[in-house]
């Protein structure tokens, strides 16, 4: 019995000095998204996106703004993640980061050092966009404010996730994938890219997410290619779909096909997978890529195909396996013969497949990436076409 | 008169019967040498001993020149037919002194008046305070140096009715009262067998009550029945009144907040548990019979799974250990995620939470509590209220104290659902005192919760597993099926299994013959197969 | 003072087994040295494993219902075994306060960074304390109950993983790169160790098997599932996190189960990982607790509960003492328990009893073999004994 009381007693003295890690709801600010640009005289600039929760809920909405931005300058971003209630009244939690967004200054400059404060830190996780920010600073990104959302990085988490699933137009780089990209010899990385269409002053506004058109409006880019972690140049975005093709990460995508002169076919692909093959022959990397996917025709300018016919279906895949292999292969010597950048991964392929070659001439990848011999090989299957057989314009006999 | 002639040829036969009871009487007569039975000393004593209470009572009369007296505890004795039949004793005039000549002849002659009443001969003071305590009426008669006691207690019990805490919607709908004897009589008409044993106990010093030991002998295990039987002889206390004393006074453990014996106001509970082989002690004065022993899974197995199909059966009791889950965890889950580990929660649910607490003053344990403390105030009112008023309490409980707390801004819309949630869980449970277990551990969860985050809930629910492990209800372990696990059982424990496939008793309870199901084939409609030729 | 018996079933052997072996090995992570091949590793050390156990067990079932300590004595009379008890106390304690030390720099360090760590090596001693004062069929029993548990959640950490995309089976490629050196190394010096031959601790439990004739049988059965278990569970870090992040990360699973996002909804499942080393931990903290224990009762012959609360706090302090901060502990676990620590108590001390118990059974046996089979005797009866329970 005496026993018992001891252990009682030493643990409510220890448990009621306790609640270390206590933090109210209704002390916290969730922060979705950060921006990193270049400090001027210290190595960064943070901006953060705090929720101001209450706005988003339809029912305590009363119109004023739904997020605080604010940045500080300092050199480490840890520091700077903590000192935020310099202007911010409650204590930030990121946990629920979005976005983040890194300034096209930093990625030239390349001082990426910040990643590891994010990898290690125990609140981030895995789950945000990494995107960069074009012709314009990183910090007003978050500020532009939208319709739907409200606050600019839930609106882009979710703009980037359905560009991926509808088109394939963001290459999806998470954390993860990042640090991946930067360790491994035989893959680069790439971002995507970000800027405003319109005037990002008026774009912090409350009025502009009033407005269905709004002032200023955060879109798409195109595809930033990283050497180590250092900004090599911008891709448009057709590339960023080819490359999600060819490291078998595309969901869907629709492909404009030309049939006859100035006669375009829409084909929706989806159910697509790309296989790898590769080795080191007689010092030249080969690699082989086998496309296989599905179609729909969605649209058909060329009216005098029947699309009762089996050989009109027939006639169509080839055209369309024509044109992605063209595209395909324009984007790999493009970055064969530009960059010498592979962000496709082939390193890794041959890593995996080819070890022990590959281990000889680590070091000199890029030179072998240039001189690679790239075969694609592309097959596409149209299964229907939509609700109609033949086109309304076709001829009628 | 003319009664009272066929009366005595009828008296011929039974006594005629009682043959073999006379010779037991006998040695006992033997044994005793000196009575202190007479019709002038033992009135006077008894009601010495009863200290002139008020409803002890004494009518005198003289039949055939002999006084007779007869005592009787007015408020045991059922008046009517006392009324009847002491007329009918005092006043027949009959040749009554040639039979009144020892108290085999005078019982003779009762059985005439008194009709099927039990009757008792006693020969001791004591004997006949303890007859007079049940309800009899003694009789004394000059010259005979024995009492008669004639059992005609008073028949004031309430009719079977339907249960009140215990309700099916399908299954049978009566519920055992009061009276003991009323309780043994629904179980033996459900167990028709002549194996079904009922041992009685007298416990408690001052209340004299009733306790009934049943079992059903050659499935019930002799070990456990033995240490039933021990532990109820070992209870010396003054006072009995409801199971839930005998409950106390023979668990293996009481500092727990787990029942070890199940209760239940169900006779077809009963008698089902009866047939797996488990005891049952009947308490008179109560309609709550204990069933022993009891375990764990046990208290989430209603009648009701095996009177409806087996996958209803099986997904209720599934939905029942849930909301055991829910009822537990809620509360505590919601103060840990929300004061300790936002990152939990996605992030638009987060939002909204934050939302709705914007402006709520108080720190979420606190929100908790307030609200948790205000139920079971309600809870309790709720019971002990006067039925009219009940209802009001319910409706301002729920839309006074909640929405107008909600609106007022004092607690958040989100932990009305919580406590809503809770409580409603809480009820399901079939038997109402194992919901005390939830509803009490809920609170050091809470506790915990507020102090550790989840980490805290983890350890409370790691040592609350760790004492129900450790926890024996008369010998059996009380987390039986599961651990120890025994695969054999698994077929009534989470789910219920067809009938047919369940044929073996459960093994934790030990019982001596295991078969169940005889006949051991899933019923198929076989004979049904030439029906398309008519 | 009677010092009770307690029985533990097959299926508990069993759960306990698993648990013990996922321990702390799922915290942080093991094979890691042999990078995308640590599941092949892992495999190979279970094939010692079962070895291991079936050495152990040959060992200890000469005498079905002693444990260690008391063989011991058999061999080496009670004074030496005392002095042999007081170095496997120490070393059964110090795993102990090292599993509950690579618990609670888990939890600091991933759920509660801002509470003190001797809180929660508190808390959790003093439930292994209070489980353990209730006796190891308790133990047994909540492990028997939390396992499907385990299980369950585990399976769904996999199916999550997979549901949410983040696998990438490719990574596992190149299979043996480097050769199978690298792989027959670490199973060697290091998984033989670290989990497998800490099942030493388990030599005190099989004298309270109730049924003997299949534990052999089961103890394999659970160092195969553990076996998987952990080589799934590496396969997943592999294939989601890849093997370079993998050795960079403290806490694999951790940060593995971190990928999971379903739907934007269920995602962040930390405390179902958690809930799964949490368990593990705990198995295995209190079974090298209890072999402590064990041997204090040895000793002083006192029931083993009697040491059970204050013992906790023993552990409690020195899951803080034994080492300053984290790269120390880590390192300590690598370079100095292996070789100054396991191998001694795990293979020298246990072999040498064993020729030494070989040795004296062979004596005795032809000493009275003139006489009667007295041996012989004294087998049946153990093993009436143990049909008997």
């Amino acid at each position: 019995m005496r026993l018992k009381s001891v252990v009682i007693v030493i643990a409510i003295v220890t448990l009621l000095t306790g609640c270390w890690d206590h933090r109210e709801i209704s002390e916290i600010t969730v922060v979705v998204g950060m921006a990193v640009d270049k400090g001027d005289d210290d190595k960064f600039t943070l901006t953060i996106e705090g929720i101001n929760a209450k706005e988003l809920s339809d029912k305590t909405a009363s119109g004023f703004a739904p997020s605080v931005v604010f940045s500080l300058k300092g050199d480490t971003l840890a520091e700077l993640s903590q000192k935020m209630n310099i202007g911010i009244s409650k204590n930030l939690i990121f946990s629920h980061m979005k976005v983040l967004v890194i300034g096209e200054s930093v990625l030239r400059e390349g001082i990426l050092d910040f990643i590891d404060f994010l990898e290690r830190n125990r609140e981030i996780r895995d789950d945000f966009n990494i995107v960069t920010a074009r012709h314009v600073k990183a910090a007003d990104i978050l500020k532009v404010t939208f319709l739907v959302q409200k606050s600019s990085s839930l609106k882009l988490h979710t703009q980037l996730n359905s560009f991926v699933e509808s088109w394939g137009g963001d290459p999806d780089i998470r954390l993860n994938d990042f640090i991946q990209a930067y360790t491994s010899a035989g893959k680069r990385g790439v971002l995507a890219a970000l800027t405003i269409n319109g005037d990002p002053k008026k774009g912090g506004s409350v009025d502009n997410m009033k407005k269905g058109a709004p002032d200023a409006m955060v879109v798409v880019d195109s595809m930033a290619i990283l050497k180590k972690d250092k900004l090599l140049d911008f891709l448009p975005l057709k590339d960023t779909r080819n490359y999600l093709w060819l490291i078998n990460k595309l969901e869907k995508t629709v492909v404009t096909v030309e049939c006859s002169k100035n006669k375009f076919l829409g084909v929706r692909i989806f159910n697509t997978v790309t296989k790898s093959k590769g080795s080191l022959v007689k010092g030249r990397a080969i690699i082989n890529l086998k496309i296989r996917a599905e179609a729909y025709l969605d649209s058909t300018q060329c009216k005098d195909d029947d699309l009762t016919q089996i050989k009109t279906f027939k006639k169509f895949g080839k055209l369309t396996d024509k044109q992605i292999k063209k595209d395909l292969e324009t984007t790999i010597k493009k970055l064969q013969q530009n960059y010498e950048a592979d962000i496709f991964g082939f390193g890794e392929i041959l890593f995996r497949q080819d070890y022990n070659n590959f281990k000889r001439i680590e070091k000199q990848w890029d030179e072998y990436f240039k001189e690679a011999i790239v075969n694609v090989d592309v097959n596409v299957k149209i299964r229907r076409s939509g609700i109609r057989t033949k086109s309304p314009f076709s001829e009628k006999k | 008169m003319a009664p009272s002639r066929p009366n005595r040829r009828l008296l011929k036969k039974p006594i005629k019967i009682e043959d073999k009871l006379r010779n037991t009487e006998k040695k006992v007569e033997e044994k005793k040498e000196s009575f202190d039975l007479t019709v002038e000393t033992l009135p006077s004593e008894v009601i010495n001993a009863f200290g002139n209470s008020a409803d002890i009572k004494m009518i005198e009369g003289i039949i055939s020149e002999r006084n007779v007296k007869i005592l009787f505890l007015e408020s045991m004795v059922d008046s009517t037919s006392l009324k009847e039949t002491t007329s009918k004793f005092l006043s027949s005039i009959s040749p009554i002194g040639e039979y009144l000549k020892n108290i085999d002849e005078l019982s003779a002659y009762c059985k005439g008046i008194f009709g099927g009443a039990s009757y008792k001969i006693v020969s001791s003071k004591d004997e006949s305070i303890h007859e007079i305590i049940n309800g009899s009426v003694v009789i004394v008669v000059e010259h005979i140096d024995k009492a008669l006691a004639v059992n005609i207690m008073n028949g004031e019990k309430r009719s079977v009715a339907e249960p009140t805490s215990q309700t099916v919607i399908r299954g049978p709908k009566d519920a055992f009262i009061e009276s003991i004897s009323t309780n043994v009589s629904l179980i033996r008409r459900r167990i028709r067998n002549k194996n079904l044993r009922f041992e009685q106990y007298t416990i408690g010093e001052d209340t004299q009550t009733t306790v009934y030991l049943g079992f059903f002998k050659g499935i019930a295990n002799e070990a456990i029945i033995q240490e039933v039987r021990n532990r109820l002889k070992k209870i010396k206390v003054s006072a009995i009144f409801e199971s839930g004393n005998i409950e106390e006074l023979i668990a293996d453990k009481t500092f727990t907040l787990f029942p070890l014996a199940l209760n239940t106001e169900r006779p077809d509970t009963v008698a089902a548990n009866l047939m797996e082989g488990k005891m049952v002690i009947l308490i008179d004065g109560t309609p709550f019979a204990l069933i022993v022993p009891a375990v764990f899974v046990n208290f989430f197995e209603s009648p009701e799974d095996y009177y409806q199909s087996f996958f209803l059966g099986s997904f209720l009791r599934m939905i029942r250990y849930l909301s055991f889950m829910i009822a537990l965890l809620t509360p505590s889950i919601y103060v840990g995620v929300l004061t300790y580990h936002h990152e939990l929660l996605p992030t638009t649910l987060l939002l909204s939470v934050i939302a709705q607490r914007e402006g709520i003053p108080f720190p979420a344990v606190v929100e908790v509590l307030v609200m948790e403390i205000t139920f079971e105030i309600l809870r309790e009112a709720g019971v002990r209220m006067p039925r009219v008023v009940g209802q009001m309490v319910s409706i301002v409980g729920a839309l006074v104290i909640g929405q107008a707390a909600a609106e007022a801004g004092i607690i958040s819309n989100i932990m009305i659902i919580i406590v809503s949630i809770t409580a409603i869980a809480n009820f399901v449970s079939p038997i109402y005192s194992f919901a005390t277990a939830s509803r009490l551990l809920r609170f050091l969860l809470i506790f915990f919760a507020a102090i550790l985050g989840l980490y805290g809930v983890l350890l409370v629910l790691v040592a609350m597993v760790a004492h129900l492990a450790a926890l024996r209800s008369f010998g059996v372990p009380y987390l039986a099926p599961i651990a120890p696990f025994i695969i054999e059982d698994q077929k009534d424990v989470f789910v219920r299994f067809p009938f047919w496939n369940m044929k073996k008793r459960p093994k934790y309870i030990r019982s001596e013959s295991e078969q169940k199901v005889f006949s051991a084939s899933p019923p198929s409609p076989s004979s049904m197969k030439g029906g398309n030729t008519s | 003072m009677k010092i009770e018996k307690e029985n533990i079933s097959l299926s508990q052997l069993l759960t306990l087994l698993i648990n013990f072996l996922l321990g702390s090995a799922i915290v942080v992570g093991v094979g890691g040295d042999a990078k995308n091949d640590a599941w092949l590793a892992i495999l190979l050390g279970g094939l010692i494993g079962i070895g291991i156990i079936t050495f152990f067990h040959f060992f200890i079932y000469r005498f079905p219902d002693k444990n260690m300590f008391q063989v011991f004595e058999f061999c080496i009379g009670r004074k030496i075994t005392i002095v042999c008890t007081l170095i496997y106390i120490v070393y059964y304690l110090y795993i102990s306060s090292r599993v509950i030390r690579d618990f609670g720099e888990l939890m600091a360090t991933a759920i509660l960074p801002n509470s003190p760590i001797e809180m929660m090596s508190l808390t959790f001693c003093l439930l292994m304390g209070y489980i353990l004062y209730l006796g190891i069929e308790v133990l047994a029993r909540t492990s028997e109950i939390f396992t499907p548990y385990l299980f369950g959640f585990f399976l769904l950490l996999a199916i999550f993983l997979f549901a949410s995309g983040s696998l990438e089976f490719k990574q596992l490629q190149p299979i043996l790169g480097e050769g199978v050196m690298p792989v027959i190394k670490t199973a060697f010096t290091e998984l033989a160790f670290f989990p497998y031959g800490e099942m030493i601790a388990f030599s005190v439990i099989y004298a309270s098997l109730t049924n003997k004739k299949y534990s052999l049988r089961v103890s394999i059965v659970g160092v195969g599932t553990a076996t998987l278990i952990l080589s799934v569970s590496a396969i997943l870090m592999i294939v989601s996190l890849g093997a370079d992040s993998v050795a960079r990360s403290n806490f694999p699973l951790l940060s593995t189960a971190r990928l999971v996002s379903i739907g934007n909804f269920i995602e962040r499942l930390d405390a179902l990982v958690v809930f799964i080393i949490m368990l593990g931990v705990f198995i295995k903290g209190s079974l090298f607790f209890y072999a402590g224990l064990k041997g204090l009762e040895y000793i002083f012959k006192l029931p083993y509960r009697y040491f059970a609360i204050p013992i906790s706090m023993i552990i409690s302090l020195f899951s803080i003492l034994v080492s300053v901060d984290f790269a120390d502990h880590i390192q300590e676990g690598i370079k100095m328990v292996p070789y100054y620590l396991h191998f001694p108590f795990q293979v020298v001390l246990p072999l040498i009893l064993f020729l030494l118990v070989m040795w004296k059974q062979r004596k005795i046996k032809s000493k009275r073999k003139g006489e009667q089979d007295g041996t012989e005797q004294t087998k049946s009866s153990f093993i009436k004994e143990t049909n008997k329970n």
